[in-house]
């Protein structure tokens, strides 16, 4: 097996909405080996969810990916595909068909016998995507028998309470016993949590964990995600807007813009705070984070509503924007050790 | 009377589990809730999940059954509606919920929500004419006409919260509530919806209870702090005290502030709490608290905390925090 967890290569998205054929992902390219952190930063609408949704073959609408390969420990999840759309020369996408056999086939083939077992995904929403027909202690326990640990009946219903305990609840006996829908929003979020991790997977995929809870315990669950993955040298790929987390947590990261990676690298080189940001993009999200802390005057508005089709994604936001940067679009290069950033002009920013 | 909000002793039990409630034991989620707002105000409901605040704010709009001494919102008596006046109450009254993915109904354009909206409250009123007002709603909220059209599942997470909060503005409403309006967006689109939440209840004049866990977003918008701890109300103060004056004084409301703006500090080793059973008496903080000692063993372990008020318009719930206005 590859000692890579996750390996996206050239994944390019597009999706059907009211107003036709849209680009939502943009040749994502990522790497995660076996054992690491992987953060992946953006804004709301930039993708980040359809990423993790194609990976996993759950995508809700009719999924329209055109190229690129995404292997999950070793194997090329979207092989089976068929090609369900084709650019022409102008690069405008048409469909050219709208059966879903192949996402069928994926999913009984590769997803089935690994998902919730070997992969398991934590989902942004979860008081609505928690199945609202058991109650917690049910679903706890049965993710942990997923674990293969051969358990008793009552070291089962211990080991469901001491999750829900891991995860900072009080009264556990009485939430085990309660359905999805009789907990607040942050409950049923950590308990998705709690059942992602209880089967002891290889990768845990986390869209926005911990959103909806509190600083304290948004740290203190990141942290124990952390800690668990790290303890089985499995893999966590988080997506967030957590800047704390993925700065005190992960190894790598890579920054999202409109459907783009605009830079991706060691943490330590591309969120310390002394650190000068290579990309303009990365340099907003960390000053946002700063103005946040320190109470300044915040930007306001979102950055990525209907970037151009040419040319760099970013050049309406962007303050040193060259004429090339209208024309071409900029791929990742590598700007050293493993860092790479997606810009046509050189240097640090600010 | 409008957009004025009184709790007296406001008590919130969960029947036990399961359908109809039929097995396990009662959940109390509120505990003598007192507090009242004045018009025009903007409060902030803050603490930790699980502690009770949506449960409140439900309550606050008659949406669940509860106990109480008294409760009056926009001068309705919430525990007694009925009839033509439950009809006005639910027009001035309006929540934003906390999870925008379920609470569009997928199958509807966001246009057709919002008319609806509209047309329920008023059904004299024309398609054409409810299509306007929507268009006005939709400039309110910044929300670009295009993605009216657009079914909920394709919109993205700060659309569907623009969506769900025009809805709720649609009958101009003397009192809202907003649960967890921006969580799970990045900050400056936080920031935007905040000034425009911000803006708009200051042109309509109007209350809002405004629920979140961000004490850093909390600090832009909010007059005043509620903090709650397990179903109890343990702070009241005004915003200017609880962020730029002398702070908070309640022991958990420094750490939530604490750990708001210096997050890093949080990050170590972690030391599982064991929490004090609900119902068992004495203070839900004190196995957390670091003023609580032994001479103090006695009140905080033995006698909740009542929410008294320390300085004028200042209330806290902490047998330490008393004692320290004693001492002065
Ligand atoms: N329908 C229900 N049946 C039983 N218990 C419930 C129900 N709804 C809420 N609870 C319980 O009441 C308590 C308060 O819940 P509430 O939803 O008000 O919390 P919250 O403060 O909004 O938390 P969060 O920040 O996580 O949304 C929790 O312990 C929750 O489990
Ligand atoms: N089922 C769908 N059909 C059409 N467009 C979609 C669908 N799901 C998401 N989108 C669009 O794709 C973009 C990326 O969405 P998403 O991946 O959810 O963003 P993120 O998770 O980064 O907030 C958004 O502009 C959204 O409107
Ligand atoms: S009452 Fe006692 S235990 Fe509770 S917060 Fe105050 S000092 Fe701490
Ligand atoms: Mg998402
Ligand atoms: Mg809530």
């Amino acid at each position: 097996m590859s000692d890579m967890a996750l390996k996206v290569e050239g994944l390019t998205i597009y999706l059907e909405g009211r107003t036709g054929m849209r680009r939502v992902v943009n040749k994502v390219q990522m790497t995660v080996p076996m054992g690491h952190i992987y953060a992946l930063l953006g804004e709301s609408g930039s993708g980040k969810t359809c990423i993790v949704q194609t990976i996993l073959g759950l995508h809700p609408g009719v999924p329209g990916v055109v190229s690129g390969t995404a292997e999950v420990l070793g194997l090329n999840v979207l092989e089976k595909l068929p090609k369900y759309v084709e650019l022409d020369e102008s690069s405008t996408p048409t469909a050219i068909r709208k059966d879903m056999h192949g996402w069928n086939r994926t999913i009984r083939d590769v997803w089935a016998p690994m998902m919730g077992s070997k992969v398991t995904l934590i989902p942004q929403d979860a008081t609505t995507a928690l199945s609202p027909f058991h109650t917690v202690g049910c679903l706890l326990q049965k993710a942990i028998s997923n674990s293969g640990k051969q358990l008793g009946r009552e070291e089962l219903r211990k080991e469901a309470l001491n999750w829900l305990r891991r995860m900072e609840m009080y009264d556990v006996e009485s939430v085990s016993n309660r359905y999805v829908h009789e907990l607040s929003g942050g409950m049923a979020q950590r308990v998705a949590i709690a059942l992602a991790l209880a089967s002891e997977p290889r990768i845990v995929i986390a869209d926005e964990p911990t959103t909806g809870l509190d600083a304290t315990l948004r740290i203190q669950l990141i942290a124990l995600m952390a800690s668990m993955v790290k303890n089985r040298k499995a893999t966590l790929f988080l997506v967030t807007h957590d800047m704390d987390a993925a700065r005190i947590l992960a190894n790598e990261v890579a920054v999202l813009y409109a459907g783009s990676v605009v830079e991706s690298g060691p943490v330590e080189k591309i969120l310390d705070p002394t650190y000068k940001p290579k990309h303009p993009y990365t340099w907003f999200l960390l000053e946002s984070e700063r103005r946040l802390l320190q109470g300044a005057e915040m930007f306001k508005g979102s950055r990525s509503i209907s970037p151009p089709d040419e040319g760099c994604p970013y050049i309406i936001h962007c303050p040193r924007a060259i004429e090339r940067c209208g024309a071409e679009r900029p791929t990742l290069t590598p700007e050293g050790d493993e860092h790479q950033i997606a810009c046509w002009v050189e240097g640090d920013y600010r | 009377m409008k957009g004025t909000v009184q709790v007296e002793h406001l008590y919130k039990e969960f029947g036990g589990s399961g359908l109809f409630g039929k097995w396990g034991d009662k959940t109390p989620a509120l505990e003598d809730i007192n507090f009242t707002l004045e018009k025009g105000e903007l409060a902030a409901l803050v603490g930790e999940s699980g502690s009770g605040k949506t449960t409140l704010g439900r309550c606050l709009l008659g949406l669940i059954k509860f106990e109480s001494r008294k409760v009056k919102v926009n001068g309705y008596d919430i525990a007694s509606l009925g009839g033509a006046d439950e009809k006005a109450f639910r027009m001035s009254a309006q929540m934003v919920f906390q999870n925008p993915f379920s609470s569009l109904n997928p199958a509807f354009k966001a246009r057709d929500a919002l008319v609806e909206a509209i047309r329920v409250h008023d059904p004299s009123i024309s398609r054409e004419k409810a299509n306007d007002e929507v268009e006005k709603l939709a400039a309110l909220v910044q929300l670009p006409i295009d993605r009216l059209n657009e079914y909920p599942p394709s919109l993205s997470g700060g659309e569907k919260r623009r969506v769900v909060f025009a809805r709720a503005l649609a009958t101009n409403p003397d009192f809202v509530v907003t649960d967890e309006p921006v969580s799970g967006l990045d900050q400056p689109i936080q920031a935007q919806l905040l000034d425009l939440m911000r803006k708009i209840q200051r042109r309509q004049n109007s209350t809002m209870l405004f629920i979140s866990h961000d004490l850093r977003l909390v600090r832009f918008v909010a007059t005043r702090v509620l903090v709650m701890h397990r179903g109890r109300i343990v702070e009241d103060a005004p915003a200017e005290i609880f962020f730029h004056q002398q702070g908070p004084s309640h022991p958990y409301s420094r750490e939530l502030l604490e750990s708001a703006f210096h997050p890093d500090q949080l990050f170590g080793p972690q030391v599982q709490q064991s929490h004090p059973e609900r119902g068992s008496g004495g203070c839900s903080f004190r196995n957390r608290c670091k003023f609580t000692s032994t001479e103090m063993d006695q009140p905080c372990a033995t006698m909740t905390p009542p929410l008294l008020e320390i300085k004028s318009n200042h209330r806290v719930a902490c047998h330490w925090c008393r004692n320290q206005e004693a001492d002065r």
